[in-house]
Formats: C-alpha cells, sequence, structure tokens
C-alpha cells in the first residue's frame, strides 16, 4: 500500500462515519479526509424521531465520533463542506468554496434527503420534515402539550413521532394514502395490529386520504385533506420517504434511475469510487437483485464492506475484494414498543402470526416462500424472536452460492 | 485478556452484535438483552470484535484489553 494516497469520503452521517472507521482497519494508511455537509460533528439520526424529542440531554449521546476520536484515526474532517461535482476523469472531487479535492479513492455516502410535498401551504411556519439534528431541534420546541400535530405520512419516523408527541399531550393525527398504515411493507395483518397499537398509544389515523392544502396566515392553522376534510393543527410534521441526495452527481456515470449504482462489491462504474448507505443501490448477490435499503444497519454493515474492498483495489489486490451480501433489517421504537422486521415480504404474503405465551404484548408475524423457507419476520417487543429469524434467514441467503 | 463489557440499561435487543458475531454474541429469551460468550471472545480476530461492537446501534458494548 502506498501511504501517499488519497481517498476522500463524502457524507458525514453514519455510512461516511464507518467507512473512514473501516478504512483505516483494513489498513490503510495514506490520507483520509470526510467531507461532511452538515456543520458540526458528525451524529446519528434514529434517536432524532425518538428519545431526543423528549430530552435534550440525548444530543450529546447522538455523536458518532469526537474530535479525538477524528485524530486518533489520522482523518480530516471538513464539516459543513459541501461536494458539488465529481470530475472522473481528472479524479477530483470539487467542494463549495473553490476547494479541489483529488483522490486515488473515494466512497460517497450522501445519504437521503426528505421527500417534499408539491401541495399548496408548505412554506408556512410549522410545516416541516424530519432528518437532520436542525429539524428534530426545531420539532421539539413545537412539541407543547395541547398543540394540535398532524403527522403527514405513517412511515416509521411519522408514526414514532405521533407516539411521543401523544404521549407529551399533544393532539396528534396521522395521515396516510394507505388504508393502514405500514400496509403495502407489511400486509394487511400485520397492518392492523400496528394501527391497534398506534390508536391505544392515543393517535387518530386517518387513511386513505392525502393532504390538498395546508392553510394559515404565516402560520399553519388548518390542514385540507383531499377529500374536503378539514383538520385544525397547529404543527405538521411531514414524513413523506426519502430520495438520494445525487443532485451534485448528475452526468456522472455513477447514477442510476434511483441513487448510485454500484455492483456487488460497492463500487460504482468508476474504478476506485465506491458507495454505501441509503443513496447506494448495489447487486445484492443475497438476492440476486439490485437493492436500495435506508436502514442504519445496512448503511454501517455496506460502508464497512465498501472501504474493506476499496483498500483491496488501492493495494492492487482488487481481486481479493468480498462482495457485500446483506439481508435488510431495522427496528423502530414506538413509544415503549419495539418493532424489529428483518428479511423480506413476498409480494401478496400475509405471514403467520405467532404469539408469546409469556406476554401478550409480544408477537411476530413470519413470512414464508412457495417452498415454505423463512424469507422475513415482523417481531414486537420480542428481540429474542428476531434475532432467531434473522440467524436462520442469513444462514440461508448469505451463504456464498 | 479481552473483556466485553456491557451496559445492561442501553441494550435494547436490537441484535446486530449477534448477527455481526454470534460466536461471542447471543441474545437472553427472557428480557432480550445481549449474552457475551467471554471466552470466544478471546479467540475471535481483533477486527470482527470490533466491527461487531460497532455495529451495536446504542453503544451499549465497549471492549477492554488488558
Ligand atoms: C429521524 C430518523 C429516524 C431513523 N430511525 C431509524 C431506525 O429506528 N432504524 C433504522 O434502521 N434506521 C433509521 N433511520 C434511517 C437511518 O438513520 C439511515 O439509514 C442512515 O442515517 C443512513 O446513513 P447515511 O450515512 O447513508 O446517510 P445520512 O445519514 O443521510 O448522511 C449523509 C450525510 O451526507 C451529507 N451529504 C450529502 N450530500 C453531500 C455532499 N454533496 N457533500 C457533503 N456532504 C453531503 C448529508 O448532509 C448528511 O449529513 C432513521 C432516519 C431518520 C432521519
Ligand atoms: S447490538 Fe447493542 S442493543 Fe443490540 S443486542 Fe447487541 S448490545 Fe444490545
Amino acid at each position: 500500500m502506498n501511504s501517499l494516497q488519497t481517498v476522500v469520503v463524502v457524507g458525514a452521517g453514519v455510512a461516511g462515519v464507518r467507512a473512514i472507521q473501516s478504512m483505516r482497519s483494513s489498513g490503510f494508511n495514506g490520507h483520509l479526509t470526510l467531507v461532511g455537509g452538515e456543520a458540526g460533528l458528525p451524529y446519528d439520526r434514529p434517536p432524532l424521531s425518538k428519545d431526543f424529542l423528549l430530552d435534550e440531554s440525548v444530543a450529546a449521546d447522538i455523536t458518532l465520533l469526537s474530535s479525538e476520536d477524528l485524530d486518533t484515526l489520522g482523518v480530516e474532517y471538513l464539516s459543513g463542506v459541501r461536494v458539488e461535482r465529481l470530475d472522473p476523469a481528472e479524479r477530483v472531487l470539487h467542494a463549495d468554496g473553490g476547494l479541489r479535492l483529488p483522490f486515488d479513492g473515494a466512497v460517497l455516502c450522501p445519504g437521503a434527503s426528505p421527500r417534499r410535498l408539491s401541495c399548496p401551504g408548505t412554506e408556512l411556519a410549522g410545516v416541516r420534515y424530519l432528518r437532520t439534528l436542525d429539524d428534530a431541534v426545531a420539532i421539539r420546541s413545537l412539541l407543547s402539550a395541547g398543540r394540535r400535530m398532524i403527522v403527514v405520512g405513517g412511515g416509521f419516523i411519522g408514526v414514532e413521532a405521533a407516539v411521543l408527541a401523544a404521549g407529551l399531550g399533544l393532539d396528534v393525527t396521522v395521515v396516510d394514502i394507505q388504508e393502514m398504515p405500514f400496509q403495502v411493507l407489511l400486509g394487511r395483518q400485520a397492518a392492523d395490529l400496528l394501527l391497534r397499537h398506534l390508536r391505544k398509544a392515543g393517535v387518530k389515523f386517518v387513511g386513505g386520504r392525502v393532504v390538498a392544502s395546508f392553510e394559515g396566515l404565516d402560520k399553519l392553522t388548518t390542514v385540507t385533506l383531499n377529500d374536503g376534510s378539514r383538520i385544525d393543527a397547529d404543527l405538521a410534521l411531514v414524513g413523506i420517504g426519502a430520495a438520494p441526495d445525487v443532485a451534485w452527481l448528475a452526468g456522472t456515470a455513477v447514477l442510476s434511475s434511483d441513487g448510485i449504482e454500484a455492483d456487488e462489491f460497492c463500487r460504482t462504474a468508476i474504478d476506485g469510487v465506491y458507495a454505501a448507505g441509503d443513496a447506494c443501490r448495489w447487486l445484492n448477490l443475497a438476492y440476486g437483485s439490485p437493492m436500495r435499503v435506508e436502514h442504519w444497519t445496512n448503511a454501517i454493515d455496506q460502508a464497512t464492506a465498501a472501504a474493506a474492498n476499496l483498500t483491496c483495489e488501492l493495494a492492487g489486490e482488487a481481486h481479493s475484494r468480498t462482495p457485500y451480501r446483506a439481508v435488510p433489517y431495522f427496528w423502530s421504537s414506538q413509544g415503549a414498543m419495539l418493532v424489529q422486521f428483518v428479511g423480506v415480504r413476498p409480494a401478496g404474503c400475509e405471514g403467520e402470526m405467532e404469539r408469546s405465551l409469556q406476554d401478550e404484548n409480544r408477537w411476530a408475524i413470519t413470512y414464508r416462500d412457495q417452498r415454505g423457507s423463512l424469507v422475513g419476520a415482523l417481531a414486537v417487543n420480542w428481540p429474542a424472536r428476531a434475532v432467531r429469524a434473522r440467524k436462520d434467514i442469513r444462514s440461508r441467503v448469505l451463504t456464498a452460492d | 485478556m479481552i473483556r466485553i463489557v456491557v451496559d445492561r440499561t442501553r441494550c435494547f435487543g436490537y441484535g446486530n452484535c449477534v448477527a455481526a458475531l454470534s460466536e461471542v454474541f447471543d441474545l437472553n429469551d427472557e428480557d432480550g438483552v445481549v449474552l457475551v460468550d467471554e471466552e470466544a471472545a478471546q479467540t475471535v480476530a481483533e477486527r470482527q470484535l470490533d466491527a461487531a461492537v460497532r455495529s451495536c446501534p446504542t453503544n451499549a458494548l465497549r471492549i477492554n484489553r488488558t
């Protein structure tokens, strides 16, 4: 390995952070730069829709790396700097302020940004998205008892925030285009149970509707839905999904129609340029097809794998790279309830219900393929069941052919 | 000697450590909190152990090398 080589990691989310850690632990001893578009130390996102909304003291805890950690790793961290362009021919990343970052290798981890609603009134004060620390700080300051909150989109982030807000004494309504939350993802049986839990937590749910407009003078006061019904609200949290943050890569060979395209080693179409995290669609040999996964565990595992593979390539040992195979996994905590999902749900499969004998709040739904093999599982308040399913699915799907 | 220190109040049974290194980590059936096989921890590669510890979403795990 040539210690004069330079690697630049773009994006200082959890994928970017694991990428620099993995570069070092796989033996890269050259120059390493981490470029983060947000100011401040790298931080973790999952708590932003959970404890962080309740308790400010969690803030210190969500930091992914301290300045000392960065020093120990020998990483130059450029915070609050956005990369604007990738020049593949010159092998240079151009950042704002005219900064030129030449590289031998790069790992692109730009993550995703919230999808925006395009209906009238989104500019009103009180209409919010939740992705960054700043977003979470702003939302927390608006969560006072007695307020009326509407959550647009019944995804995990929205539902987590809704349950927390209801617990704080807000009057909360979730509006979703689906009849029940998580119906497309998990099937009707699971969605029905999760909806009951949501209602028990004191959250109202309006399904099969979308927002037609937000209204108010300068502050939000009313939300009108597409059936003409109106809901009074002074806070709206919009959580309708995220899209890869890749506009800055437009015109380069690394893009697909859905984020950055990478092969089974997480390498893009450009030599020495790898990708990981929410923005990366790679060839997942575990399923034999391209996948893009927007979950924490994939971000860290993929970044670790991509950086190790880049280290091999830079050392002239591309043949010893390892394909990154993954079984999707995520958790979500909704108040006191822990939801875990592993694997995939075959289209149309409603799954089989399992209940714990010890505890009625524990249940699981397992999804099987046509041959009867376990391919996915949802576990609620039942980590031991989730881990068993995860081991089972991984042992079958991840073993190399 | 390698010791794995678990902060039980921070472990929520996410199971990432188990997925990363099932030789060393498992979950307790009852409360879903992590179990560590200290003996196995001595024999696995340092890099694997580091990666498993870093896979914990809540930093519930720490390695003490003495
Ligand atoms: C509120 C919230 C709660 C979540 N909860 C869970 C959960 O419970 N469980 C779970 O599994 N997952 C959860 N997730 C998802 C998880 O956080 C993501 O999968 C993970 O953050 C992805 O990491 P990443 O590094 O790929 O992207 P990101 O975390 O989005 O980080 C990318 C970073 O790159 C920066 N960047 C982008 N473009 C550039 C550029 N051109 N130049 C410089 N910097 C750039 C961005 O500003 C950003 O800081 C949650 C996400 C959110 C937002
Ligand atoms: S990864 Fe962390 S939270 Fe999950 S089981 Fe292991 S120690 Fe517990």
